[in-house]
Formats: structure tokens, C-alpha cells, sequence
């Protein structure tokens, strides 16, 4: 089943897919546990002239251990995957490209800080739907909304936030492949919900380089935020 | 005595309507109708039309390249897509809803600016196959937010009162045009030289006003002589 | 103990007999706990159809987005473009489908119905203690589902922001375009929340202070524990509720900005609310249906229930716990990321008690002797369906795989397990059951097979696959996957989904026919078809007005199946035995 999963290109993507994993084992064979002996009960305990049922109100000792076990199994996995929530969604690292994002009734408004790295000054490049970032480098998203709740979701990169009108929310990614992604609304904004999305370009160096030039053509190219604070 | 106040504010109130409904513009012949004529140039430089960026449903609308239309000048410095109009006419030849269209084709609002008078039926159509949602901002009319997926060839909209109508598609952020809901027969679009014509006009005293999306409006004072031509001109300064 | 018990029975028959009642105070406007029940069982199968036809036909759009549906071609403009769905339609169905199923399908078929019908059978009394508020609390919530069903008919369209109704897309009206439709979604669940609160307040004071003799609390049958304890969590979350609902109406009515953050508002205050209502509600669906499996299972494997104590204390902590994890609802919402790692330590821990049921259930069948009737089958099923509902939501307690599926149709998968495969495989248990005590005749045992094999198999050919266009990353609530090229591969799977859930539609037919049919031409049921030990299979088929002749007085639980104290394989709560006392258990 997890076959499913769309590549995996985010660093901190393996951890969560090794999480995934992990549960799908558990509950994979606590489905067959359940089910085999469900069956093997209705088999061999089905009704037969003759027989009686054994009598017993329960056993205490098996209460015990049916509920020590799967306490401590879901406690561990709540204690395995903490680290890592906290490592997307709290502590984002430096950033090395920072660029904002909006989501509004049907599109992601892209805003690109340009060389000088800040925002709202004349070299911000705002376009709708068409993101560009470089590989494996850190990308900050300050993520936005103009009117109801969105939500920013780039499978690939095991990437999903709520855009909150009224709120700045940080987001961070950092891509180990180039490709080109499609980045859909997760949130029901609407009756336009469906079809709203962006594309993701994760460009190899060079790739990025030239997408600066292009872009910013008066300045050098690859010149990194010159601050990571927020324009 | 109550009740006689009463009835008297009632028969003042349809008074009033009735005589609002008086003041209405009336249509009918035009005996000696004059024309206005002239032409809309734009003051100062004004950048080339910039290629808009198709960052959604590339197959169907990056077909083409796409020009921003909101800003055309001819190189003699004529402003195309200018309206011309009449701001208040009382009587003049015969004016009633009128056949509008709007069509998208390769993710473009066809004609940029569309005039049409008040009370028409604006047919809009999708000739691209794909999902267009057409966003008005009026306040004077309903607004109009409405997804048009592909089977949806034509949708139909009325605009009983008299507006200028942002027009936008919440689908494709680039695409961008006007609606605009007349009061009076007396209106028309610039051409590529940015000349303009209105025709059949009662002689007398009237005020012109051009608009613009981008440079505004202005209005200047013309007399129509009965049989002959009044020649108009306006400069909207660049921005 | 009972002091109703102070009412000589003779001279209660007595006051029966006089008693000539007309068509209305007796079929509309009745008072009588049992024909109230059956009320609530009717609106509840009503809206079931719609609530499934509306599923229908967004699953029809997915498979096939923007071609034509058929049978809609009657369904004007701005819904449907002669058979063609338009996109602000397709919110309508699937905000309406969950809405009706959740609040006027599930709530009123096992908490209206079962609880109506079952509380005061099953305690040993005559009927509710407020029966004039038992009567108000259908008609009100009757009036709840008529101003649910008018929204479909206002200028706008009906409600479109899904069954959560988010704000701000659900508070400001021109977000959405929906006008009337969003607000009289609200009032009507307003009203509805008016009749589940009447309705608490009645199962409440009854099964406190109307049980027979000898019925104390660890005597009652788990069905009435989970009824009781459900109606406790109705009345301190459904106000919640209300006022969310409120300050959602002030918004778009009254000008406020209780959710717009322009106004100094908060659109997550709406989520904090609603799901503060919506985690215990949603255990408020799954725990009748639990104590009703558990009830059924000892009946048919002819064995007391294995572990009743632990049986009714993990149903007392998931209704405790179900206050503190309403924030796993929210982990992507932009609520701190701490906040989160806490509710994902309650999430975990509450499918703890689950777990204990599910092995509990395990530990009844083993050593029994097992009956393989209609009822049992939809009961094992309802074992089996909500282990995987169950299971599936331990991935999306795991906050960073939530990341991943939040908003996805993993989801989906996990609610119907629950919803379907839980709750509604329990109401059909119940209906099976139940039928001839409700009714007086049984239900036709072939037609209920026909029912049961084909609904199971379909049902899971319709959600299972759900699990894996979520692990693909298909997003809820869109309608057209194939504007999506990471979708594409998906596509085959959500056509296979539609084919399966029509022949889920289908399958339904022969319980309609059967249903119908049996309550006019089913065999006469006895006294107690099923050879059960609770007290109300020791009333007639269907129960007098008044349930029973003299009040009964319990000796023993509800469980006493293959007992070595008698021969037969069952003996009733109410037998009394040579030498026995009326003893605590």
C-alpha cells in the first residue's frame, strides 16, 4: 500500500515515511492478529448440538496485558514521532532562500524578495502559481492568506500548512532533487477548490542560477537573503 | 388626521417615483443629429504592453502569447480601448438592451473592454475547454462569482444598472477586463489610433467624458451643432 | 432505587384499559417512549436514502468528473447544467451528505431510536421520566431536519463549506456565494441541538432514578452504559456546539467578526470550538453501536460478555478522554506545534480503551456457541470494520505522518470505517434485533443475508481503496482529480470506488424490501425470539403502553449465558431461582 507514496525528496521526508512505515507494520499485523483469530473463533466455536459455551466473565490478567501493551506501543510511537514534528513545524532552520506565499481565492500568490532579500522594495517579483527554488538549500516560505483558509501542500516534499488570513506562518522545506511538482490547495476554500494549484520548480544549481538571471537581470546572480528576517 | 398625513406621504412618494421614472432617458427619431468626434492621446511615454505570464493550464492557455491589453497606444500616441460617452443625455435616438458578448479564448477575455447599454444580457462564453471562474467587482449590480467548467459553454448574466465593472478570473490571476453598463446610447470604444466617433445627437449643450482602466477619466464641455460635426480631443496624462 | 415502583400495578392496567387515544396523541404526538423511538427510526432511515444518494453522486462526479450524472437532468441551474455538476454544487453534496448522515442519520437512529425504545425496557420501568419532553424532543428535532432539507431550496444553494464549516469560508457569505443555505444549516442544527438536549436530560434522570429492583449500575446491559454515558457527553458538548453556531450566525447576519481576523477575530477559534463539540460527537456515534455489539455478541455466542467491567470503565475514560484531544483535528491548522505533541500523547492514549474493547469482544466469542443469525453477522462485522477504522487512526494520531494525510482522503477512509463499518453496521445489528420487539414480527432471515454478504463486500471494495489514494496524496473535497497530473495513476482506483459504492447503494434494496415487508406480513415474534436474559424480551412483541404487567425485579446481570446454574444456555435477569436472593452481582 505505501508503494503509493509519491517520491520522496525532502530531507526531512524519510523520517516521516520511516514513521509511516513503522505504524503500517503494527497495525498491519495487529489487523491480521485481530482478524485470524476472529475467524478462527467463529470456526471453531460455531454453534454445535451438543456443546455449551464455556462460562467465564474474564480474565484479569489478560485485561492487564491487553492494556499495558498497546498503551506502550502507542505511547513509544508518540514519543518517536515527536522529534520530528518539532523539527518541521517548530525549529526551521537558517534559511537560505526566503519567499512568500499567499493563498486567495483560486491561487498561490508568489512573492520573491529579489537580490536584496527583502520585501517591499522594488526588485520583489510577484507572480501567481510559479515557484522557483534552488536544491538542497533551505527554503522558507512565510505563508499567507488573502481571504479563507488554505492550505500550502507539496506531497513530494511531505509538505502541508494551513494559510491562515490574518497570520504569518513559517514553513520550511529543503528539496534533494530537481523536478517539477504541483503544489494543490488542501484546505476547501470554495467552490474553486478544486484545480487551485501551483508548480514547484526545484532547479539544480545551475538550473537556479539562470532562473536569477533571467529573472533579476541587472544584478549578479545567487546572491543568498542577505537576511533572513522578514521584509 | 393620522391617517391623512399618511396618505398624503404615500401620494408624494408616487409622485416621485413616477417623476423619477419621468426624468428617464427617452429614445426616439433624431431630427438635424450631430456628431462628436475626435481623438484620445495619452501624455508622456508609456512602456511597451508587457507578456503576461500563463502559470495555469499551460496546454490551453500558453497556446499564445498573451499581451497585458490594459495599456495600448499607438505609436502616434493614440489610446485604444478608451470610452467615449455622453454623461447625461436626456433625449436621443432609441436605446434599449442590446446583444453583449464576452467571450475567453486562450485564457483572454475577447473584447478587453465591453460596452453595453443597461438591462442588457451579457452572454459569456467559454471557448477553451477548461475551468474559468469569472469574478465581478460591482457594487451598483449584483456581483458575479461563477465557476465555468468546459460544459459549460455559455453562461448569461444581466446588468440592470449602470456600472464600470472590474472583471477578473479567479482561475487564471492574469486575465483582466471591463464590463461596462451604459445609461445612455452614446457611448463608444477608441480604436487602435485612439480616434472615436458618436453619431446622432440631438444639437445642444453636452458634457463628454473619456475613461480609462489604467488613466482615468476626464470630462470637457461640446456643443453639437444640428447637421454638423463637434470635434473633441483628450489627453490623459501617462502613468 | 425506583420509587416509581410505587405504582400498584393493578391500578396501572386498570388506567390502560380507559385510556382511548386518538390517531394523533397516539401515532403523532405520542408520549409513549416506543412509539417516539420508532419515529426517530423512520426520519433516521429517511435520511439515510438521501444522505446515501447524495454520496452517489459526488462519487459519480469523481469518477467522472464534469460529464453528465444520470437521473439529475431534472435539477435546475445553479446546481447542475442539464446533468453537468458545477463546482459549487459538488460542496453542497458533500458538506450535506456528512451533515445528514452524521446528525440526522447516525444521532437520531442510535441515540433517538435505541435510546428511546431500549432505555426504559431495558432498566425495568414503564416509560421516560419526562415522556411529554420525549415527545417535544422528536418533534423539535422533526423540525431540525425540515429547515436541514429547505436549504437545498433558498437562492444560493445550500450549505458548501463542508459538515465543519470553517471559518472564515463559512462566515462570510461572499467567500462562498451561499446566502440562506449556510444559515439555516446552522439554525436547524441549532433546533437539533435543542431536541439531543431534551432527549439527555430524559435518559439521564431516567436510568438514575427509574431502574426496576435489583437493577443496579453493574447490572445494566452495556447498550444502556453506553446510552447513558452518551447522553452525558451530549449535554456538556452539544452547548459548545450552539454557541459556535451562534457566533457563526452573528457573523454573517449580524455584522460581527468573531472569526475574521480584520474584525479582530480568529478564523481558529471556530475550529477550537467546533472540535471541542465534534471529538466527544463523534465517540457520541461509535459508543451505542459499541454497547449494542457487546450486547448482541453475548447473546449469539450464548457466553456472558468477557470483561463487563472493563467493558463499561473503557467506555466511562473514551468518554472522558474524548475532551482532550479535539486538537488532533487541528495539527496543520497553524495551532502551536506543542499544543499538538500534546493532543497526539491524549490521541494515542484513547485508543487504548478501544483496543481493550476489541479484545473483550475477542474474549466473548472464544469457548462460545456460536449462532450465526442476522444479527450476529452484522455485529461480528461491526468488530472487524471498526478495528480497521480504529487502526487507521493511529497513523494520523502521529503528527508528522499527519502532516502527510491531513486533508487527504486517508481520512475519508478512516471516518467511514468508523461511521459505516462502526456505527451503521451496529444500526442494522440493532435493527435486526430489535425489529421484533419493536414491531412484533421478525424480519425475514434470507432477505437479511442478501442484505448483509453483499453490503459487507461492497463496502469494503468502496473505503478500503480510500487508504491508498490517500497514501497518494489525493486531496478531499475536489471534484476533479484529473486537473491534478499527480493524480492521474490514481484515477482507475476512484472509478473502482464509484462502481463499488452504487452496488453499496444497491445492496441496500433488499433491507428496504425487507423492512417494509416484515412490518406487515413478517412472522408473529414471540415474547423473546433470541432466548435473551434482559428484561425487555420478557415483555410482549411489540410492548403494551406501560411495557409491563407488574414491574420486574432483577436478581442477577444481564449476561448469565451457559451458566451452571440452570440447564437452559440462558437465564433471564428477571428468573428468579430456588434459594436465590436479589444480590448484588
Amino acid at each position: 500500500m505505501l508503494s503509493w507514496l509519491p517520491e520522496d525528496v525532502s530531507t526531512f521526508g524519510p523520517k516521516i515515511d520511516q514513521l509511516f512505515y513503522l505504524i503500517y507494520y503494527i497495525t498491519g499485523f495487529t489487523f491480521v492478529l485481530v482478524n485470524v483469530l476472529l475467524l478462527a473463533f467463529l470456526v471453531l466455536y460455531r454453534h454445535r448440538d451438543g456443546r455449551r459455551a464455556t462460562y467465564t466473565h474474564g480474565n484479569s490478567t489478560l485485561e492487564i496485558i491487553w492494556t499495558i501493551v498497546p498503551a506502550l506501543i502507542l505511547v513509544m510511537l508518540a514519543f518517536m514521532s515527536k522529534g520530528q514534528w518539532d523539527a518541521i513545524k517548530k525549529n526551521a532552520p537558517p534559511a537560505d532562500v526566503l519567499v512568500q506565499v499567499t493563498g486567495k481565492q483560486f491561487n498561490w500568490e508568489i512573492v520573491y524578495p529579489g537580490p536584496d532579500g527583502k520585501f517591499g522594495t522594488p526588485d520583489d517579483y510577484q507572480v501567481d502559481n510559479d515557484l522557483h527554488v534552488p536544491v538542497n538549500k533551505v527554503v522558507r516560505v512565510l505563508l499567507h492568506s488573502k481571504d479563507v483558509i488554505h492550505s500550502f501542500f507539496l506531497p513530494n516534499l511531505r509538505l502541508k500548512q494551513d494559510a491562515l488570513p490574518g497570520r504569518e506562518i513559517v514553513v520550511w522545506f529543503e528539496a534533494t532533487k530537481p523536478g517539477t511538482y504541483e503544489i494543490p490547495c488542501a484546505e476547501l476554500c470554495g467552490f474553486g477548490h478544486s484545480g487551485m494549484k501551483g508548480q514547484l520548480t526545484v532547479h539544480d544549481t545551475a538550473g537556479y542560477d539562470a532562473w536569477l538571471k533571467e529573472r533579476w537581470p541587472a544584478t549578479t546572480a545567487n546572491a543568498p537573503a542577505a537576511d533572513v528576517e522578514r521584509g | 388626521m393620522h391617517r391623512t398625513s399618511v396618505r398624503t406621504m404615500l401620494m408624494i412618494i408616487a409622485a416621485l417615483i413616477w417623476g423619477a421614472a419621468a426624468y428617464a432617458y427617452e429614445g426616439g427619431a433624431v431630427a438635424n443629429g450631430g456628431s462628436i468626434s475626435g481623438q484620445v492621446k495619452v501624455q508622456g511615454t508609456v512602456p511597451p504592453p508587457k507578456t503576461l505570464e500563463v502559470t495555469k493550464d499551460k496546454e490551453v492557455c500558453g497556446q499564445h502569447e498573451l499581451k497585458d491589453e490594459e495599456l495600448l497606444v499607438s505609436s502616434g500616441g493614440g489610446l485604444e480601448n478608451a470610452v467615449v460617452s455622453i454623461v447625461t443625455i436626456a433625449k436621443g435616438k432609441p436605446f434599449g438592451p442590446a446583444e453583449a458578448t464576452l467571450d475567453q479564448q486562450g485564457c483572454k477575455y475577447v473584447p478587453h473592454v465591453l460596452l453595453f447599454p443597461a438591462g442588457s444580457n451579457v452572454k459569456i462564453n467559454n471557448d477553451d475547454g477548461i475551468l474559468h471562474n469569472i469574478h465581478t467587482y460591482s457594487t451598483k449590480n449584483p456581483p458575479i462569482n461563477r465557476a465555468q467548467p468546459k460544459f459549460k459553454k455559455t453562461i448569461e448574466e444581466k446588468f440592470a444598472e449602470p456600472e464600470v465593472i472590474k472583471v477578473t478570473c479567479d482561475a487564471h490571476g492574469w486575465m483582466q477586463g471591463w464590463f461596462i453598463s451604459q445609461d445612455n446610447p452614446y457611448f463608444v470604444k477608441t480604436d487602435a489610433n485612439g480616434n472615436f466617433k458618436l453619431t446622432d445627437i440631438p444639437p445642444g449643450d453636452y458634457e463628454v467624458k473619456v475613461w480609462h482602466g489604467k488613466l482615468g477619466e476626464k470630462t470637457q464641455k461640446v456643443t453639437v451643432p444640428a447637421g454638423g460635426e463637434a470635434k473633441v480631443n483628450f489627453e490623459l496624462a501617462a502613468k | 432505587m425506583s420509587e416509581s415502583a410505587a405504582i400498584a400495578p393493578a391500578a396501572h392496567a386498570a388506567h390502560e384499559a380507559h385510556e382511548e387515544v386518538s390517531f394523533l396523541r397516539h401515532y403523532v404526538f405520542s408520549t409513549d417512549h416506543k412509539m417516539i423511538g420508532r419515529q426517530f427510526l423512520f426520519l433516521g432511515l429517511f435520511m439515510m436514502i438521501i444522505g446515501g444518494l447524495l454520496a452517489l453522486m459526488v462519487r459519480w462526479e469523481l469518477a467522472w468528473p464534469e460529464e453528465v450524472v444520470p437521473f439529475t437532468q431534472w435539477i435546475p441551474e445553479p446546481y447542475m447544467s442539464e446533468g453537468h455538476m458545477n463546482p459549487a454544487f459538488y460542496n453542497t453534496l458533500f458538506t450535506m451528505h456528512a451533515t445528514i448522515m452524521v446528525f440526522f442519520v447516525v444521532m437520531p437512529i442510535l441515540v433517538g431510536c435505541f435510546g428511546n425504545f431500549l432505555i426504559p425496557l431495558m432498566i425495568g420501568t414503564r416509560d421516560m421520566a419526562f415522556p411529554v419532553l420525549n415527545m417535544l424532543s422528536f418533534w423539535v428535532g422533526a423540525v431540525a431536519g425540515v429547515l436541514m432539507l429547505s436549504g437545498f431550496f433558498v437562492p444560493g444553494g445550500h450549505a458548501a463549506a463542508g459538515w465543519t464549516s470553517y471559518a472564515p469560508l463559512s462566515s462570510v457569505p461572499v467567500y462562498s456565494g451561499v446566502e440562506w443555505g449556510q444559515n439555516l444549516w446552522c439554525i436547524s442544527l441549532l433546533v437539533l441541538g435543542v431536541s439531543s438536549l431534551m432527549g439527555s436530560i430524559n435518559y439521564i434522570t431516567t436510568i438514575i432514578n427509574m431502574r426496576a429492583p435489583g437493577m443496579t449500575l453493574f447490572r445494566l446491559p452495556l447498550t444502556i452504559w453506553a446510552l447513558f454515558i452518551v447522553a452525558i457527553l451530549l449535554l456538556l458538548a452539544l452547548p459548545v456546539l450552539s454557541a459556535a453556531l451562534g457566533l457563526l450566525l452573528l457573523d454573517r447576519m449580524a455584522g460581527t467578526t468573531f472569526f475574521l481576523p480584520s474584525g479582530g477575530g480568529e478564523p481558529l477559534l471556530w475550529q477550537h470550538l467546533f472540535w471541542f463539540f465534534g471529538h466527544p460527537e463523534v465517540y457520541i456515534l461509535i459508543l451505542p453501536a459499541m454497547g449494542i455489539a457487546s450486547d448482541i455478541l453475548s447473546v449469539f455466542a450464548r457466553k456472558p460478555i468477557f470483561g463487563y467491567r472493563a467493558m463499561a470503565y473503557s467506555m466511562i475514560s473514551i468518554a472522558g478522554l474524548s475532551w482532550i484531544v479535539w486538537g488532533h483535528h487541528m495539527f496543520q491548522s497553524g495551532m502551536n506545534p506543542t499544543l499538538g505533541s500534546s493532543f497526539m500523547i491524549s490521541t494515542m492514549v484513547i485508543a487504548v480503551p478501544s483496543a481493550i474493547k476489541t479484545f473483550n469482544w475477542l474474549g466473548t466469542l472464544w469457548g462460545g456457541n456460536i449462532r450465526f443469525t442476522v444479527p450476529m453477522l452484522n455485529a461480528l462485522a461491526f468488530v472487524s470494520m471498526f478495528v480497521i477504522g480504529g487502526l487507521s487512526g493511529i497513523y494520523m494520531a502521529a503528527t508528522p505522518v499527519d502532516i502527510f494525510i491531513h486533508d487527504t482522503y486517508f481520512i475519508v477512509a478512516h471516518i467511514h470505517y468508523v461511521v459505516f463499518g462502526g456505527s451503521i453496521f451496529g444500526i442494522f445489528a440493532a435493527i435486526y434485533y430489535w425489529f421484533p420487539k419493536m414491531f412484533g414480527r421478525m424480519m425475514n432471515e434470507t432477505l437479511g443475508k442478501i442484505h448483509f454478504w453483499p453490503t459487507l463486500i461492497a463496502f469494503n471494495c468502496t473505503f478500503f481503496p480510500m487508504h491508498i489514494l490517500g497514501v497518494g496524496g489525493h486531496m478531499r473535497r475536489i471534484y476533479n482529480p484529473m486537473q491534478y497530473d499527480f493524480l492521474h495513476p490514481l484515477q482507475p482506483i476512484n472509478v473502482f470506488i464509484t462502481v463499488s459504492a452504487v452496488c453499496l447503494g444497491l445492496s441496500q434494496i433488499p433491507f428496504a424490501i425487507n423492512f417494509f415487508w416484515s412490518l406487515f406480513a413478517g412472522k408473529k415474534a414471540t415474547e423473546n425470539p433470541w432466548n435473551a436474559n434482559t428484561l425487555e424480551w420478557t415483555a410482549p412483541s411489540p410492548p403494551p403502553h406501560g411495557n409491563f404487567g407488574a414491574l420486574p425485579t432483577v436478581y442477577r446481570g444481564p449476561y448469565e449465558y451457559s451458566s451452571p446454574e440452570v440447564t437452559e444456555d440462558w437465564l433471564p435477569q428477571t428468573r428468579r431461582l430456588e434459594g436465590a436472593v436479589a444480590r448484588a452481582h
